[in-house]
């Protein structure tokens, strides 16, 4: 299962996703190293183009690690939807737990607090907190589902408004518009603040 | 589901935005019609949404490689800001080294460290790398913090010293445990009694710091800490005086109108080298902004009095949960704090006293010429509020005095002290006294009666702090002290008996007669000395429906009669009948399952009840002791279940009994150690005679390892308790694990003296004898066990591990078998689990790789239990089947997030295991960091300690640091107790001699591996680690 420098055959990780779409053991734990591996390769990138003050054009990237991972071809057209749907909640699952692991290096141990005014974010751009918005999701799907499914497959999946649409099975006005509200949704849940809904 | 208010919310949401901005007010007004907290909704919504905007806009797997892209380059770099590699463990710093890195946030870095001089553990503080490039910023925060390591008080985190290493400054601090007041609060008010002690500690600290010219200007709830012995310390005098001026210069807070979008528009970059030293103050700075002072707001010169103005907001939200001034952006608040009021506290927090109203209001005037003019002020009255409710607390009566005295009406006077001396004249109870209650005495030929009407005056009486009920768990001790049957009814008779041998002050008699639908219920206090009446209560009910609420009526009533407060009545007063369940014939079978559990253990109470919670499946109490009962009979899985279920339902109990409920929410469910914790202080305040919280929470301290705390907490507890069985056990084990094998053989002697049973004593009398080598007692013990039904499958395990520990795996597994059937045969599955998984982590550790997984898989098959399923994952990656380990770890984390003893013992081992697998001991000692605080405590009979320091070892052993791995394999040996007969305290030695041979130290190293073949002398002959130890050993010279 190790992989070469040229990263996974796309065939493999189709026909994992798959599996683990049929429920087949073990394929999550296979699939998981492959992902990883792919997001060393990004990051890497990233490193090397980084220049001060210039923004990168990374979508382009994020979508050479589809294409690399995914042979679309591969899978018919009746099961393209499924495929999707599949290809989303798996790569929210391998990318949640990285994050965690990672947050878990970081970290460090104990019960002791040191005061941080963790609102003095150095950065510019705070991270993604992957881990905080996997569970910020799982609020949402009790409450909403179908927004729920919209975020999972647009920021997980990496779908277009059309894809999702087509996925889902509903108007590309309506994903416009969860997708809008859902985002506002997540950023309060985010933001710890209280709501009564 | 979607829930219509929701849908009405998302209508107005996509209506709003097809107005324009400037119209969103108009047309909300309008569109909600009144309906405040749906406009609230909508608008805060609005608010994020329009921050909202690039918000997801890439997908996750480049947000997630980025964030590791930053990461990365950190690390090489060795960056400042989140440099959390660049002082790794055991380096030094000036005379300090390193332990840990304790976290990472806007302010810096901080680590935990010893001072190599003074042998103490201090917190070291670095600044951001920025703040080092500005010459100004730095003398500043020079000067500040020397101004601050001055102020020496209980209630400040002293600040040891200002030094600087490799040009970069930092601060020693005291190093605490415990959390921030924000985490204590979180959301909830604290208790009346517990506010305002941290309240007279906080306003002490700031007195202090006043008085040496010192202002804070951020005081707020991340800045004080709350320690684990309950008080307060104040953080971070100084630096947020740097912090605040940075802001002030940067001129962010002279615009109170400013949009909350040109607000989040504001992130400054402050790049390392940049010599404007602003930090970014965007949308999420609101948190700090809300506890700024209007004169602070305003950006106007600042004096002590701001930090009264912060101090009266933390107050505000230790008494209600919330802030006071609070919004979706820095506009709106700054708006609420300029202009307006926040709801009074007392709306908020009915039980609090008005006069702490009067204190807040005071504090929060925001004219500070109105407010109070210094700590020394503010203090006064937070004093006198406290000695206030103390007395209030004591005596009712003594308040009608007092007010007596303020009419000035002599005659009242005078009777109100005839009236107080009347009333003290009363044999009433004191704090000293217990009560013991009496069965029922029911003539009404109805045996719905029998049981049911006790347990109902137990949970009615039980919920005042006043009173002190004999448990169960005691009367059960004295009637077997007494020569009785512990199923016998209690008649007047046989509990004036034990009354009296329990040195009880009173007795509680009930009777229930019936004359067709017509009831009289009789509750008489009664001297168990000398038979004198002390109260009596007589309640007539005119349906068998109306029992139950005169019950109640004559509860209270009862209560006030025996002397307790009305105030504490009527705090305490959660009716009867709500508490429990509107169910009879529930209540009869939960009544019996308790009396059943008492008597005759957890198995035969099951059956109960899951019949009560049948009959009445709101019944919480009934679900939380069946969580217990669950536990106790190692199902783990149900027990969260039903511990879960009981949380959700906890609204419907007593005080004392949502303590319970919590606890074991946070204990069973989801392992939160911390919460746990808060509720058993909690517990503790409010019903300081209940020995358990003592109990409970000296466990807690023992399991974060810290021994000496633990054993004063079991002390304590069995000073309020002595014939509590669980207390014996606790000490002993942890007498065991500090290899004080006297001390522990007291205990143990002390439980047979007093006739106490537990199925873990033999164990705990046989790691004894394993720990003093006598063979012959551990015989003896394990034949007793094996003639005792029952538990006999402990002893068999513990005899198991002892075969192991000698490399005699043919006779470990057969004892292993003996144990696992006999587990089996006893119905107490989970136990077997455990006794497989605990096998199958030692063979794999023997290098015996199909017998591991095979027993792995035999452990995952029996239950889904937390613990055994880590256990086995850990087995699993040690035998080299790094993706089933993997995923079972990874369903643990998903399962249990919050779990501290997954999070931070077995999760690491597990991670650090499969790296071992991969050849990757750098990233296998990087995971096994956060276990460090933790590695030496644990369950006291918990089986497979001290694994962290064990893989450690092996890590190093990989990277060929000798020196390194000496030290982790010598701390296993040294915790000789703790690891006892587990195989770890073996294979120790020879992981030691390979440790010394690395460093070229042949004669330790020789030393090693002669102790290791000594324990193993009569290993079996096919064993492969024997046979490679003797290798090893012979290529030594």
């Amino acid at each position: 299962m190790k992989d070469s420098q040229d990263g996974p055959a796309k065939v493999e990780v189709t026909q994992l996703l798959r599996a683990w779409g049929e429920g087949v053991d073990g394929a999550l734990e296979q699939l998981a190293p492959l992902v990883e591996n792919e997001l060393h390769r990004l990051a890497h990138k990233y490193m090397s183009r980084e220049r001060p003050g210039q923004t990168l054009q990374t979508t382009a990237l994020v979508n050479e690690v589809y294409l690399r991972l995914i042979e679309t071809q591969q899978v018919s057209w009746q099961n393209r939807a499924h495929f999707f749907a599949i290809s989303a909640r798996i790569m929210r699952r391998i990318l949640t737990d990285f994050a965690r692991s990672r947050n878990y290096l970081k970290r460090g141990g104990g019960s002791v607090h040191v005061s941080w005014d963790e609102a003095l974010v150095v950065s510019a751009e705070p991270d993604a907190d992957i881990v905080a918005i996997d569970a910020a999701l799982n609020l949402l799907a009790e409450v909403d589902p179908r927004k729920s499914q919209v975020v999972e497959l647009r920021f997980f999946g990496g779908l277009s408004i059309e894809e999702t649409a087509e996925v889902l099975k509903i108007s590309q006005q309506t994903v416009m518009r969860d997708w809008k509200f859902a985002k506002a949704w997540l950023m309060r849940a985010l933001s710890g603040e209280a709501h009564d809904d | 589901m979607m829930t219509e208010r929701l849908r009405q919310i998302e209508r107005l949401y996509h209506a709003a935005l097809e107005h324009e901005e400037s119209e969103w007010d108009t047309f909300l007004e309008a569109a909600c019609a009144g309906d405040e907290a749906l406009r609230r909704e909508v608008e805060s919504l609005l608010a994020y949404g329009k921050r909202s905007n690039n918000f997801f806009e890439s997908p996750a797997l480049e947000a997630v490689a980025r964030a590791l892209a930053k990461d990365e380059s950190q690390e090489r770099a060795g960056e400042s800001g989140s440099d959390v590699d660049r002082y790794p463990p055991g380096s030094a710093i000036s005379h300090y080294e390193v332990i840990a890195h304790l976290g990472t946030g806007g302010m810096g870095v901080v680590y935990k460290a010893r001072d190599t001089r003074l042998g103490r553990i201090v917190a070291l503080k670095f600044l951001p790398e920025h703040f080092t490039h500005d010459s100004y910023a730095l003398s500043r925060f020079h000067r500040e913090a020397r101004t601050a390591s001055s102020l020496n008080h209980p209630n400040i985190c002293t600040i040891y010293e200002v030094a600087e290493h490799e040009s970069r400054p930092f601060m020693v601090i005291e190093y605490m445990d415990g959390q921030t007041l924000k985490d204590l609060i979180s959301g909830r008010p604290l208790n009346t009694d517990r506010l305002l002690q941290l309240a007279v500690e906080i306003a002490e600290g700031l007195e202090a710091a006043h008085a040496e010219g010192i202002i804070h200007r951020d005081i707020k709830p991340t800045n004080i800490f709350v320690t684990q012995r309950g008080h307060a310390k104040i953080l971070d005098f100084g630096i947020a005086k740097l912090q605040i001026r940075t802001r002030g210069e940067a001129g962010l807070l002279s615009a109170p109108e400013d949009s909350a979008q040109q607000a989040s528009a504001r992130s400054l970059q402050s790049n390392a080298g940049d010599t404007d030293p602003s930090l970014t103050v965007s949308g999420s700075t609101i948190g700090t902004v809300s506890y700024m002072s209007p004169e602070q707001a305003r950006g106007e010169e600042l004096d002590a009095r701001t930090d009264l103005f912060s101090f009266g907001l933390v107050l505000y939200e230790m008494a209600t949960g919330q802030q006071a001034f609070s919004g979706s952006t820095t506009a709106v608040v700054f708006h609420a704090l300029l202009g307006t009021q926040p709801k009074p506290v007392v709306e908020l927090n009915p039980a609090l006293p008005r006069a702490f109203e009067r204190i807040v209001c005071k504090a929060l005037e925001k004219d500070r010429a109105a407010r109070y003019q210094s700590a020394t002020e503010i203090l006064a009255d937070l004093r006198a509020l406290k000695e206030s409710q103390r007395l209030d607390a004591g005596r009712q009566k003594e308040r009608w005095l007092s007010r007596g005295l303020a009419a000035g009406v002599l005659v009242l006077l005078v009777l109100g002290v005839y009236f107080y001396r009347q009333q003290r004249s009363v044999p009433r109870l004191t704090d000293k006294d217990t009560v013991l209650l009496a069965d029922f005495t029911n003539k009404t030929g109805d045996a719905v009666w029998d049981e049911t009407l006790k347990q109902w005056l137990r949970v009615e009486l039980e919920q005042s702090p006043y009173l002190n009920i004999v448990s169960d768990e005691n009367v059960n001790q004295l009637l077997r002290y007494a020569g009785h049957s512990t199923s016998e009814r209690l008649t007047p008779e046989l509990a004036r008996d034990l009354c009296q041998r329990a040195g009880s002050k009173a007795m509680l008699l009930g009777s229930i007669s019936s004359i067709g639908t017509h009831y009289a219920i009789e509750l008489r206090a009664v001297n168990c000395q000398n038979k004198d009446s002390l109260a009596q209560e007589q309640k007539e009910a005119n349906s068998r429906e109306e029992v139950l609420s005169k019950l109640h009526d004559a509860g209270v009533s009862m209560r006030n009669k025996l002397g307790e407060s009305l105030a504490s009545i009527q705090k305490y007063d959660m009716p009867v009948e709500q508490a429990t369940t509107p169910s009879l014939e529930a209540l009869q079978a939960y009544s019996a399952a308790l009396r059943t559990k008492r008597s005759r253990g957890d198995d035969e109470a099951l059956p109960l009840l899951k019949r009560a919670v049948a009959l009445d499946p709101n019944f919480a109490m009934a679900h939380a002791v069946l969580g217990t009962v669950y536990s106790n009979l190692g199902d783990a899985a149900l027990a969260a279940e039903h511990t879960r279920k009981a949380h959700q339902l906890r609204d419907q109990v007593t005080e004392r009994e949502r303590f319970y409920i919590d606890s074991s929410y946070y204990n069973m469910a989801t392992g939160e150690l911390q919460k746990e914790i808060e509720v058993y202080e909690q517990w503790q305040q409010a019903y300081p005679r209940d020995r358990i919280t003592y109990q409970k929470l000296a466990y807690c301290d023992g399991y974060l390892g810290q021994y000496d705390k633990a054993m004063a907490g079991y002390r304590e507890a069995l000073k309020l308790e002595p014939n509590d069985v669980i207390n014996y056990v606790d000490l002993a084990s942890t007498y065991i694990t500090l290899n004080r094998l006297d001390e522990a053989q007291a205990v143990l002697d002390e439980v047979h003296t007093r006739n106490l049973e537990h199925e873990y004593v033999p164990q705990l009398s046989y790691l004894l004898a394993f720990m003093r080598g006598d063979d012959k007692e551990m015989e003896r013990l394990v034949s007793v066990a094996a003639s005792s039904p029952g538990n006999a499958d402990i002893l068999f395990s513990s005899q198991s591990d002892t075969e192991a520990f000698h490399g005699r795996m043919r006779s470990s597994r057969e004892f292993l078998r003996r144990a696992v059937d006999s587990a089996l045969q006893n119905g107490a599955k989970g136990r077997a689990a455990e006794w497989e998984a605990h096998a199958a982590l030692r063979e794999a550790e023997f290098q015996n790789v199909i017998q591991a997984k095979r027993q792995a898989d035999a452990a995952l098959r029996m239950t889904f239990a937390s613990d055994v399923q880590a256990l086995a994952a850990l087995a699993l990656a040690r035998a080299g089947d790094t993706t089933r380990a993997r995923a079972i770890a990874w369903d643990l984390s998903q399962r249990f997030p919050n779990d501290i003893w997954l999070e931070s013992y077995w999760l690491p081992s597990i991670r650090a295991a499969i790296e071992i697998e991969r050849k990757n001991p750098a990233r296998a000692i990087q995971a096994l960091e956060i276990s460090r605080p933790y590695e030496l405590g644990g369950d006291p009979i918990t089986l497979d300690t001290l694994y962290p320091g064990y893989i450690r070892g092996q890590a190093y052993l990989m990277q060929r640091n000798g020196g390194a791995a000496v030290s982790e394999f010598q701390k296993i040996l040294d915790h000789r107790g703790r690891v006892a007969n587990g195989a770890l305290g073996a294979l120790a030695h020879l992981q030691l001699g390979r440790a010394y041979a690395l460093s070229s130290d042949t004669a330790k190293a020789r030393t090693a591996y002669q102790d290791f073949q000594a324990l193993w002398k009569d290993a079996d002959s096919d064993n492969l680690l024997s046979r490679e130890a003797a290798a090893e050993y012979s290529r030594l010279r």
